[in-house]
């Protein structure tokens, strides 16, 4: 049962699984930051509020968080197949998990800057800084810790986004799971799996957050 | 002594989905270089708005205002940036970088505008001695009492080296011996720097302690105007009697509250 070979797939399987969790959240972010920086400061309450811009992207951020992954994952296979010139494997599946990412990240973000004191916003204003600086230079460090345990959430449900992935051959170890597990009737290499898989989150979790105290100066 | 600040037919109208209310009501007003002006009203006069207007942080609906030379509402959205560098400003809750520490805080509007770090830094080190924080240089402001946080802001907002360092109730939440040490600090940058400070407070006490002329604002208008003595000690409008006797009333009470 526990031969090389399985042993081999399964390092493989973390393999992927971390691949696509991070790539997923490192296009997630490069999209998802940017997002949520429009949606907070075009807010009414923001920074140069535009009902227009916010509704628009507030309308669209809501739809795709509404469409359940595994029928985004299968809507979006043309265009994964036009990115990546297949629909199937984890590097394929890197595609519908960042687009499923973006606006779950989008949201997370949102909400972190708009946690910032309109006080110090009014301060800075009141100094001749630009909104744009007041935005790299005030909001994203301001919220440091908030975007960090954002970050923490983030790798947690897209490694879990990844994992039903597996059900449609998107590899890593959700795709072990079912297979082995469900399929072939192979518990145990399932409860491996899932084993792996919850270690994975509580590693990250774990790490994520520990970072986010340290970094923290409002405690001490 | 020339005019710093000069408001021309101010008003401004804040409409929202529950009507349309005048926070300022055809202000006018002129403060000269060097006072300290103080401004006092009830809650709800429209003291915030009116020092907000000074920098353009609000826009005035209808009116001028001229700062320093410019009339603010002329101004390009990157000429007004420039000028906020040289109009300070210091707020009720301090509203600090939390996530930075003392030096950084005071250096930040220098770096924020491309002065290198180290430049900065040794400006605001020397500010902090001024206000007398030399030794919380390292310190975060959540390690600090609301004096020292305030300090802190007076600090930072004379990195730029202002003309006009605005006041928005800096003291009102801090306790009286703070206030007392806070409005010291503010006397002497006056008389040290030259700098005109304009103080918004409900708070009469503050007024008579530091302020050379003083207006009372009622309702979005100013009723009176004049030396703080003057004012305070014969009130030639019905409503600046009635303001003057409510703010000693709320006092009189605070004190009563304190058992001072």
């Amino acid at each position: 049962m526990w031969s090389q070979e399985v042993i081999n797939m399964i390092i493989q399987g973390i393999g992927e699984t971390l691949k696509m969790t991070v790539f997923s959240c490192l296009f997630g972010y490069l999209f998802g930051i940017p997002l949520g920086v429009i949606l907070s400061t075009t807010d009414v309450n923001g920074l140069t509020p535009n009902k227009y811009v916010y509704k628009v992207l507030d309308f669209i951020t809501n739809i795709v968080r509404s469409v359940p992954f595994l029928i985004l994952l299968i809507l979006l296979i043309p265009f994964t197949r036009a990115l990546v010139g297949k629909s199937y494997g984890s590097t394929a599946t890197i595609v519908p998990l960042t687009v499923a990412a973006i606006p779950f990240i989008g949201r997370m973000v949102e909400s972190s800057l708009n946690e910032v004191d309109r006080g110090v916003i009014e301060a800075a204003r009141s100094m001749g800084i630009s909104n744009f600086k007041i935005i790299t230079r005030v909001m994203l460090v301001e919220t440091r810790v908030s975007l960090m345990t954002g970050i923490t959430i983030a790798f947690g449900t897209i490694l879990g986004y990844s994992a039903m992935a597996g059900t449609v051959g998107g590899g890593g170890l959700g795709d072990i799971a079912v297979r082995y597990g469900y399929y072939r009737y192979q518990t145990d290499i399932m409860i491996v799996t899932v084993v792996l898989l919850i270690l994975l989150v509580q590693i990250f979790q774990t790490v994520g957050m520990r970072i986010a105290a340290k970094t923290d100066r409002r405690i001490k | 002594m020339g005019t710093i600040v000069e408001f021309k037919n101010v008003t401004k109208i804040f409409s929202s989905a529950y009507g349309t209310t005048k926070a300022l009501d055809d202000v006018n007003l002129q403060i000269n270089e060097g006072d300290i002006y103080g401004v006092i009203g009830m809650s709800g006069a429209g003291k915030s708005t009116l020092i907000r207007c000074i920098n353009l942080l609000e826009k005035p609906t209808s009116g001028e205002v001229i700062t320093d030379g410019d009339d603010l509402m002329t101004l390009s959205e990157r000429q007004l940036r420039e000028k906020r560098k040289h109009i300070g400003m210091i707020f009720q809750h301090f509203n600090l970088l939390m996530q930075k520490n003392v030096v950084d805080n005071v250096a930040f509007p220098l770096t924020a505008a491309g002065v290198p770090r180290k430049e900065a830094r040794a400006k605001a080190t020397e500010l902090l001695e001024v206000v007398g924080l030399k030794e919380k240089v390292k310190s975060y402001p959540a390690s600090l009492s609301g004096g020292q946080m305030q300090r802190v802001a007076i600090a930072r907002a004379l990195a730029q080296d202002p003309k006009i360092l605005l006041c928005d109730e800096a003291t009102s939440a801090l306790d009286p011996e703070t206030t007392a040490s806070i409005l010291n600090l503010l006397q002497k940058i006056n008389r040290e720097y030259n700098i005109t400070i304009i103080i918004i407070t409900h708070a009469m006490s503050v007024v008579r302690k530091v302020c050379s002329h003083v207006a009372i604002l009622s309702d979005g208008k100013i009723v009176e105007t004049g030396l703080v003595n003057e004012v305070f000690d014969n009130p030639k409008t019905e409503e600046g009697r009635l303001l003057i006797s409510k703010a000693e009333e709320s006092e009189r009470r605070e004190k009563e509250q304190k058992g001072v």
